[in-house]
């Protein structure tokens, strides 16, 4: 475009355009002009062109936008006779207005320098004069035209239509394109000669002997070229601005020009007149722009002058002036402009966005946080505490990943146009992502792992195409020392009973009873994995890591996981604690220990302890455990520790010796246990 | 004092006491002169019965005055080998402070939580509500109540992950907003943070999953002003004071006006680096007031309510405010990277 304004610099009119809405990605200068690089917003097809972008430059200017020449060619309506053409729209509803014009007596030959060093410089390779002068257009008002060799129309004549079942062209780029019943064709007598809106047909395209071509600029529904480009997969300079919306008034406008430019350039002559097909009128459309919604949306006054100025250089057309509104017609570019808030915004855009004043609103009602927070805070606090850091692993994955870990028989949900063939599902367990940090950690010579992830889970619920459920779930997983190795004390590594301690502290910061029950679960150990329950309900797992699995992850210390639903967790409150008074009267411990069968669970001789009801008994407690060679292979020795108290006296050591007992005899009857001395 | 030291049991003691060099042999040392049965003064003291009657208040007072130099020295003794034990004790408990202590391990929270959680401090000071939704969305709350319908170009911004026909993974929070607006009449002031999803390839700035955090205040009389306003002092709460927020116009579909949201490099205070690429300037958002055919939709009065809206990427912001180069480390679970925050 020229741009005839002293004291212009580049810089400051790119930052301009910027402020405007017209980001501008870079500017290329050389020693005659400048090209910027814009990048246009969707909702900006009338910027993709020079015209509008100086409309735009034109209203922070204040100065008159030079319309280009717009005029019709002269035309001897005598030479019409002799090249007949005709137009018939028979899909209004896609194509609203098609115009056309014949040229002849063209030599199809080189640009002059000139235009096609401006088509190199804004990145369009030329072609030939008559493509060229069509690109000019496209380029200049942003209205693509395509030219059709007229001598191979059949029945010279135009015809825009849906393609019929079977149809298919060959486009310029030599592709041969199946059309479907949707897409708009645009056909002569008998076959199809171009994709409407997008690219034209081979056959029909001018070459270096053609002499009269037949030059269209029309208007297609954006809706229908876009479904047409995307079904095949086509995206052309004519697609783009005609799937955004094209300026339905430019037509004719644009035939003009181009029709101009090449009777000057090719030496032809206009030898019919301007078919106008116009099937389907533009609506104009009228907006009321209240000056108080300008005040209340902006948050700032602009005045009267101002926005009737804006919105005239912008091309909006002020109908009638009230007191308080303006009626304001949109020009037929502006295919944005729908509701009285885009009318404010092109006042704000034109005032400037800088000079909207900073207000700070009132506070209706205090800040809330979400109700899962201060759960989530507590696990993170606990976890954080015993050296565990937070993970978050990206949710995809892949049926063959997760075999392996399946709990139940929940489907992962597979997603429909996945990115890549890795990630072709969503995760229905945190724990396959979580080993794969530990063995990523351990490659990069990390060998203490220590991870946590609170993320989400999902499956499929019902009919495998409808429902979709998601689950948060908490995984912990840990490998390596439980001791760090040091200078003053020897190394422990992580074993099962420093791991469910970590869970039992963290449900104990979550104020939850929770119990672990033997389980089986074929990627974890046998002989150590749990279920978890809180109350009646299924919490989760936790357990070593089955030794098969560690081999193949190479980890040379055994691994240890839980994962765990938070739904329950955090459907409870999380209490706020009530004091219980402290004890005023010692406790006395009493130590005895006992040889038992190894497969007696702890949690048999626990409960057959508390159905005693010792009301004084406050904790009973394992504090050895010894298995070897002064014993049977069956039989382990324990060492429990029982704890008495009473919270209104000293306990006598009758009652202790009592209690204890009375521990003992039921331990005998029910196990057949021998006290050792 | 003369009268006692000439005893001769004084001379012994005194011999006896310079052989003293631990507790136990000065505990001897007591059992020999002071114990109740058989000490060496003790039963001189028994003996005094046996002298005439006239002598026995002299050598009374004489062994009385000997008995209380033997412990005032004894006690003194005593004293000076506990001290020289805890001198020893403390010779052998001499450590090298300059070792390393103890290793505690002490886990980090993600960088992507910590500054989620910053962020939300500050939202919930100014009065905002912090509201989750599904992950998993339907194309109407993600889309068409935003005024993205089927065909619209800006679905090509916002390449989707879909897991049918009507099932999606939310490309944004915004469904968040809608989902409350519908339950709830204005005036509203919340922010949804949680994961989004887009088809974007993995490279150093994009994920396929990232973060995101949204807001949106209804209320009577909002306008852009507090927009700019609400975003100046939450950008000022988190970068420093000194932070400028400048508005561009431009388009989203569910807000009108749009604009997107530059704040003053954190690096350069606006003069200008290669982080800002010299513009002073960094984009962080894109912002709006609510269009109002989404409020019409969810049953409020565009003319009484107004809005603004505007949805931050929680990822972006931590790859500034952490100056992490690779967005890929967010998600990789390096613990080299993780203890660090």
């Amino acid at each position: 475009m020229d741009l005839q304004e002293p004291g212009l610099e580049n810089s400051r009119l790119a930052k301009r355009l910027s402020m405007l809405g017209l980001a501008v990605d870079g500017v290329e200068e050389s020693d005659s002009d400048a090209v910027f690089d814009l990048d246009v917003t969707t909702n900006r097809p009338d910027c993709l062109n020079h015209l509008g972008v100086a409309r735009e430059l034109s209203a922070w200017l204040r100065l008159k936008l030079k319309q280009p020449d717009f005029s019709a060619p002269a035309f001897e309506a005598l030479d019409a006779i002799d090249f007949p053409a005709s137009v018939t729209v028979e899909a209004p509803e896609l194509c609203p207005r098609y115009a056309a014009r014949v040229i002849s007596g063209i030599a199809v030959s080189e640009s002059p320098p000139w235009l096609r060093e401006r088509l190199e410089r804004l990145g369009h390779r030329p072609i030939n004069n008559i493509v060229d002068a069509t690109n000019f257009a496209l380029l200049h008002v942003g209205h693509p035209l395509h030219a059709f060799d007229y001598e191979k129309l059949e029945g010279r004549r135009i015809v825009v239509r849906t393609a019929r079942p079977g149809e298919s062209i060959r486009t310029l780029d030599g592709q041969m394109r199946r059309l479907s019943s949707e897409m708009l064709a645009i056909c002569d007598a008998g076959r199809p000669v171009a994709l409407a809106g997008i690219m034209g047909g081979e056959e029909s395209e001018i070459s270096t002997v053609s002499r009269t071509i037949l030059l269209e600029s029309a208007y297609f529904s954006p809706a229908s070229i876009r479904r047409a480009a995307k079904a095949l997969g086509m995206r052309t300079e004519a697609s783009y601005r005609f799937e955004r919306g094209a300026d339905p008034e430019m037509p004719v406008q644009a035939l003009n020009l181009a029709s101009r430019l090449i009777c000057e350039l090719a030496g032809g002559r206009c030898v019919s007149p301007v078919i106008d097909e116009h099937p389907l009128p533009r609506r104009p459309s009228e907006l009321e722009l209240r000056f108080e919604r300008i005040r209340r949306i902006l948050g700032m006054d602009v005045g009267r002058e101002d926005v009737e100025d804006i919105l005239d250089h912008l091309g909006f057309r002020i109908q009638t002036k009230q007191e308080k509104s303006l009626a304001v017609a949109v020009p037929s570019y502006r295919v944005d402009v729908g509701i009285e808030d885009d009318l404010v915004e092109e006042v704000g855009r034109h005032v400037g966005y800088d000079r909207i004043p900073s207000a700070y609103p009132q506070a209706s009602r205090p800040g809330r946080p979400d109700p899962t927070m201060r759960h989530q805070q507590a696990i993170c606090a606990v976890l954080n505490g015993l050296g565990f850091y937070e993970a978050i692993q990206v949710a995809f994955t892949q049926p063959d990943r997760e075999q392996a870990f399946r709990t139940g028989t929940d489907d992962s949900p597979p997603i429909a146009n996945p990115l890549s063939e890795t990630d072709t599902h969503l995760r229905t367990t945190l724990i396959p992502g979580l080993l794969e940090a530990v063995r990523r950690n351990l490659h990069h010579g990390t060998k203490d792992v220590r991870l946590f992830e609170i993320g989400k889970v999902y499956r499929r619920i019902g009919d495998p195409l409808e429902g979709v459920a998601e689950e948060n779930r908490l995984g912990v997983v840990a490998t390596g020392q439980f001791h760090h190795s040091y200078w003053d004390s020897a190394k422990t590594d992580f074993h099962f009973f420093h791991f469910k301690g970590v869970l039992e502290a963290l449900f104990a910061r979550l104020k939850m009873q929770v119990d672990f029950a033997r389980c089986e679960l074929p990627f974890l150990h046998p002989g150590a994995s749990a279920l978890l329950t809180g109350g009646k309900e299924a919490l989760g797992s936790v357990g070593e890591l089955h030794p098969l699995l560690q081999e193949q992850l190479k980890c040379p210390s055994p691994v240890f996981l839980a994962e765990i639903s938070l739904s329950s967790v955090f459907a409870r409150r999380l209490a706020e604690p009530v004091y219980r008074p402290l004890d005023r009267f010692p406790s006395i411990d009493r130590d005895f220990s006992f040889v038992i069968d190894k497969n007696i669970e702890f949690s048999k001789i626990r409960s057959a302890v508390q159905t005693l009801k010792i009301e004084d008994l406050q904790d009973l407690r394992v504090i050895d455990i010894y298995q070897g060679s002064h014993l049977p292979p069956e039989k382990i020795s324990l060492t429990v520790r029982l704890t008495f108290a009473n919270p209104e006296r000293t306990l006598t050591q009758q009652e202790v010796s009592d209690g204890a007992g009375r521990v003992v005899e039921e331990l005998r009857r029910e196990f057949g246990v021998e006290q050792r001395s | 004092m003369s009268v006692a030291a000439d005893h001769p049991l004084w001379e012994r003691f005194q011999s006896d006491l310079r052989s003293v060099d631990s507790l136990g042999s000065l505990s001897e040392v007591r059992d020999k002169y002071l114990s109740r049965q058989r000490g060496l003064l003790t039963l001189e003291l028994k003996e005094l019965g046996r002298l005439p009657r006239e002598e026995r208040p002299a050598a009374g007072q004489r062994l009385n005055q000997l008995r209380q130099r033997v412990e005032s020295a004894l006690g003194e003794r005593l004293e000076r080998l506990q001290s020289d034990e805890r001198s020893r004790k403390i010779q052998r408990e001499t450590v090298d402070v300059t070792m390393p202590g103890h290793h505690w391990p002490l886990g980090t929270l993600h960088p992507l939580r910590r500054l989620q959680e910053e962020m939300e401090g500050i939202f919930l000071r100014m009065g905002f509500e912090v509201v989750t939704g599904p992950e998993i969305e339907t194309d109407y709350y993600n889309f068409e109540a935003l005024n993205i319908p089927r065909g619209h170009p800006a679905r090509d911004d916002q390449d989707t992950f879909y897991l049918n026909d009507s099932l999606l993974l939310r490309t944004h929070t915004s469904p968040v907003q809608i989902r409350t607006l519908e339950k709830r009449q204005p005036p509203v002031r919340m922010i949804s943070p949680g994961r989004v999803f887009r088809r974007d390839a993995v490279d150093a700035t994009h994920s396929p999953m990232f973060h995101q955090m949204e807001a949106l205040a209804v209320d009577e009389g909002i306008g852009m002003g507090h927009l700019k306003g609400t975003l100046e002092a939450f950008f000022r709460q988190l970068f420093g004071e000194g932070t400028h927020v400048r508005f561009r116009p431009s388009f989203f579909p569910f807000v009108e006006p749009g604009a997107e949201a530059d704040v003053s490099c954190i690096f350069c205070s606006g003069s200008g680096c290669r982080i800002c690429k010299g513009t002073g300037w960094i984009e962080v958002l894109g912002a709006g007031m609510v269009h109002p055919e989404i409020l019409k939709r969810v049953g409020c009065d565009p003319d009484r309510w107004t809005g603004f809206a505007f949805g931050i990427g929680i990822d972006r912001i931590a790859l500034l405010r952490y100056q992490v180069d690779d967005l890929r480390l967010f998600f990789e679970n390096d613990i080299r990277f993780l203890r660090q925050f």
